[in-house]
């Protein structure tokens, strides 16, 4: 039996003791004598959320496909279980072999939202390591990051090693061979960062520097280490049908937040909505084949038993083979009993008709994103989506029985007027009327539900509205009471919900994720002051993160509210993800002057992510 | 037709609630391609039953749970259509072996006749064994342990969420013991008058003036009963066939 590392003293006292103890179905379990490289990855947040996350099961996979290397998994203790670890100087454990983290030879962080970033140091502290990469000797492991968060590491530069920018199967590999070598060649941490930094991909913070103009702004990028490279360029694996994928996940023994075969059917998005990372970092657009979409889909569910499945891409409605593999799972799916899950599909005649498959009409809900409230504004943020378009949708889905609706809106957009922030209930008003006139007064049994939630625009690194300001809190709750009346002017009021986000973490989350590395010990110290788990609104303390801003003279407003000049200079412009500074500002502009630009598959707009050499830049048009 | 399985769960396993182990064996049933039958619907599920839950942190070496199979063909999984006439016992206790994590193990899978009661409502009793006992209190707890079963009542106050009330335990007390250092108990398991072994280690506790506090111990189920026709205790799986299954 394998031994855990928490008594079943403290296993008992804690919540979900599952958390902890590891040998899930198809976990992997090796001989640490046998291999050369024990390396840890971790989700820095509880269990339930982290466990499910595909990019680490693509990678935990690729790792454990190698002979040299047993790839092992960490999450964050919860509070109880910290607090013990605390007080009994516990070392944070990996969940398969139960050993001290501390002892491996790379602990890899995926880095998914800013709000993780304490959660980060409460990793590094409980497996006993140096919070900060200079301080780190060479028997510590080597910490690298990676993720979406990493297109603008620098508020957490000094706490990582290396980062691994962009897609994790190409130069993995390559990395480890080179830890290799320098282990066998007696060489210590500096030499291997030294000659990792060479390998494309890989960032080391420590061979930079910055300085500051007088007004706050980045004066330059000083190289420490001359070999380095200037910019880094992000991996892309581009053939993702002959790759690495999971095709045994992880089946947890407690429920997560997912329990689910996830099928990612392609990397990227055609759309570039000006205000979505995603869709601009994941660029080219690849797709993976149906036919190996077929294999690993039948694959998943076969070695987890699974009871559901669902489809992954930021839209899946624009993959080129989706009837076709949608009709093969709904009937392999039914034959098994297992459910299909359809996220991100565009409502159309088609995904109606898919839906009504899989799903009760009447108890599931539809979603529509227009992402604002008049054509003027999504024009700004090129958000393909009218006003017809969505009636269409409502109306088809209301005769074929449908009765909720959800739609997602931003408040704070750039050139955003109180006018586009009540077009918001004028649509959801629309949305009922459509209802009303459509739907004969017998069928109405059933009154029509819609729900309109608001999250507030946060501008991020590496999209086009990357130089525009972010609101403050006063003005999102202002924002927020325009559209809630905006809303109760309207006709239909009654059948209208509205919910809106938090405004204290969009603020955090807007003044780290366009972050510099001066931010640093802003977050370091917040730690220290006992904060973790920002993500969630019970541990969640803007106050202390306010506190030591004002103390450490760090200004909010500077990286949230302001408008940066055309050329300033961003923390993350040494990064190269394929599409142009220039592409950006020139989307920038178009914004500012309502001007639409087609999607990848109308139009190539030259964006610059062709130099991957494949994907969608040259297929036909 | 129905299938009444028995398992363990030992180790580490015992940190998964009751809940979370039917998760487990839904997932580990489509794995074995065992033709479980569902319900319809949209989200249709296995048509399965436990005996008895077990709490968090108590291991066993005898569970039980009934599921409802088409056939006992093997219709997916790693050894599909291997199955044979005459055989299919061994064959399902395979399939579902190998699909167990460390800790779960497959004892035994019987067919039920046709007029079986179903699992929940057929539990009459379960027998535990509690390790960890303080070995300078044996005497003390042996004369304790007379003391109980040759009293006619012991009562004890029963916490609910609503209200306190005071019960006699003495009637579902069936066995008590020591056997090599180790505390063991045959109790009602039934869902009127369900004894926890917590319950009966507290209440020896408190008439040997032992201290609760001084020590830790683990809990074992080791069977879990019915009852049959002429009221004698029989282990549930019992209630099933070995042999036969085809005719
Ligand atoms: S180069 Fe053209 S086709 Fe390729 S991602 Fe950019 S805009 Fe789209």
């Amino acid at each position: 039996m394998r031994r855990l590392a928490l008594s079943d003293d403290i296993l008992l006292k804690i919540d979900k003791p599952a958390r902890y103890i590891g040998g899930e179905i198809n976990s992997c379990m090796k001989d640490a004598a046998s291999v050369d490289i024990r390396f840890a990855m971790c989700f820095p947040d509880v269990y339930d959320i982290g466990m499910c996350h595909l990019g680490i099961q693509i990678l935990y996979d690729m790792f454990n496909s190698w002979d040299d290397v047993w790839c092992e998994r960490v999450y964050s203790p919860w509070p109880d279980l910290d607090a013990i670890m605390r007080r009994d100087n516990f070392p944070l454990f990996a969940l398969e072999s139960q050993e001290p983290v501390g002892n491996f030879d790379f602990l890899g962080i995926t880095l998914q939202y800013e709000m993780c970033y304490t959660n980060i140091l409460q990793i590094l502290d409980l497996a006993g390591i140096p919070l900060l990469a200079t301080e780190r000797s060479d028997d510590d492991p080597i910490i690298i990051g990676g993720g979406p968060c990493s297109y603008n590491p620098e508020p957490i530069a000094d706490f990582f090693d290396i980062f691994y920018i962009g897609e994790g199967e190409t130069r993995y590999r390559e990395l480890l061979d080179t830890y290799k070598e320098c282990k066998a060649g007696g060489y210590g941490r500096l030499e291997f960062l030294r000659r990792a930094c060479r390998i494309p991909g890989m960032y080391v913070p420590q061979f930079y520097r910055e300085t500051y103009n007088p007004d706050g702004t980045i004066k330059e990028r000083v190289k420490l280490y001359d070999e380095a490279p200037d910019t880094i360029r992000k991996e892309v694996e581009m053939n993702l049908s002959d790759t690495y994928y999971p095709t045994k996940p992880l089946v947890p023994f407690m429920q997560t937040a997912q329990d689910r075969v996830t099928l990612e059917i392609q990397r990227g998005c055609i759309r570039g909505c000006r205000f979505c990372q995603a869709g601009q970092l994941y660029r080219p657009v690849r797709e993976r084949s149906v036919e190996y979409l077929k294999s690993i889909a039948l694959e998943m569910l076969d070695s987890t038993g699974l009871e559901e499945l669902t489809l992954s891409s930021l839209s899946s409605s624009d993959y080129s083979g989706l009837e076709e593999l949608l009709e093969f799972l709904i009937d392999e799916c039914n034959k098994r009993h297992v459910n299909i899950s359809l996220p991100s599909l565009r409502i159309d005649a088609f995904s109606l008709d898919v839906m009504s498959k899989v799903q009760d009409v009447r108890k599931s809900s539809l979603t529509f994103a227009p992402e604002a409230g008049t054509q003027r504004m999504r024009n700004i943020i090129n958000k393909g989506l009218t006003e017809e378009v969505i009636l269409k949708g409502a109306s088809e889905a209301f005769h074929g029985g449908w009765r909720r609706v959800k739609l997602y809106f931003m408040l704070g957009l750039p050139f955003e007027t109180d006018e586009d922030i009540e077009g918001i209930g004028e649509l959801c008003n629309n949305v009922a009327m459509t209802f009303f006139d459509e739907i004969p007064k017998e069928e109405r049994r059933e009154p029509v539900q819609i729900v309109a939630s608001t999250s507030f625009f946060i501008p991020k690194p590496f999209t086009p509205l990357q130089w525009a300001p972010m609101g403050t809190r006063e003005e999102f709750v202002r924002k927020a009471h325009v559209c809630l009346n905006g809303i109760h002017s309207q006709l239909n009021q009654k059948r209208i919900k509205y919910n809106w986000h938090d405004t204290d973490t969009s603020e955090l989350e807007g003044v780290l994720a366009r972050g510099d590395r001066r931010l640093a010990p802003l977050i370091l110290e917040v730690y220290k002051r006992g904060q973790i788990y920002d993500a969630w609104t019970e541990y969640f303390n803007y106050q202390t993160w306010l506190d030591v801003m004002d103390e450490m003279g760090i200004d909010k407003d500077f990286y949230t509210t302001r408008e940066r000049a055309d050329d300033e200079i961003f923390p993350w412009d040494f990064l190269d993800i394929g599409v142009t500074k220039r592409f950006l500002l020139n989307e920038w502009h178009n914004a500012r002057a309502g001007i639409v630009t087609p999607n990848c598959r109308d139009k190539c707009s030259g964006c610059g992510a062709a130099v991957f050499g494949g994907g969608i830049c040259f297929s036909e048009r | 037709m129905k299938l009444r399985i028995q398992f363990t769960k030992h180790g580490s396993m015992k940190f998964i609630g009751h809940l979370d182990t039917m998760r487990y064996f839904q997932k580990a049933i489509r794995r074995s391609g065992i033709d479980v039958t569902y319900t319809g619907g949209y989200s249709p599920h296995q048509v399965m039953a436990f005996a008895h839950p077990l709490g968090v942190g108590v291991e066993s070496d005898s569970e039980i749970m009934d599921i409802e199979v088409g056939s006992f063909d093997l219709i997916g999984g790693p050894d599909a259509g291997k199955n044979t006439i005459g055989n299919e016992r061994e064959c399902l206790l395979k399939a579902l072996n190998d699909q167990m994590s460390e800790g779960f193990t497959i004892r035994d899978i019987r067919l039920l006749p046709d007029d079986a009661g179903n699992a929940m409502a057929s539990v009459a009793a379960a027998s535990y064994e509690i390790y960890g006992l303080p070995a300078d209190k044996y005497d003390v707890i042996v004369d304790a342990i007379d003391q109980i079963m040759s009293a006619d009542e012991v009562m004890i106050m029963k916490k609910t969420k609503k209200s306190e009330q005071l019960v006699d335990i003495r009637p579902g007390l069936y066995e008590l013991g020591i056997r090599d250092g180790v505390l063991c108990m045959r109790v009602d398991a039934s869902s009127a008058g369900n004894i926890k072994p917590d319950t009966v280690v507290k209440t020896l506790c408190e008439k040997s003036n032992t201290d609760p506090e001084t020590f830790s111990y683990t809990v074992t189920r080791t069977e879990i009963y019915g009852r049959e026709k002429n009221g004698e205790l029989k282990p549930l799986i019992e209630f099933g066939f070995k042999t036969d299954w085809l005719t």
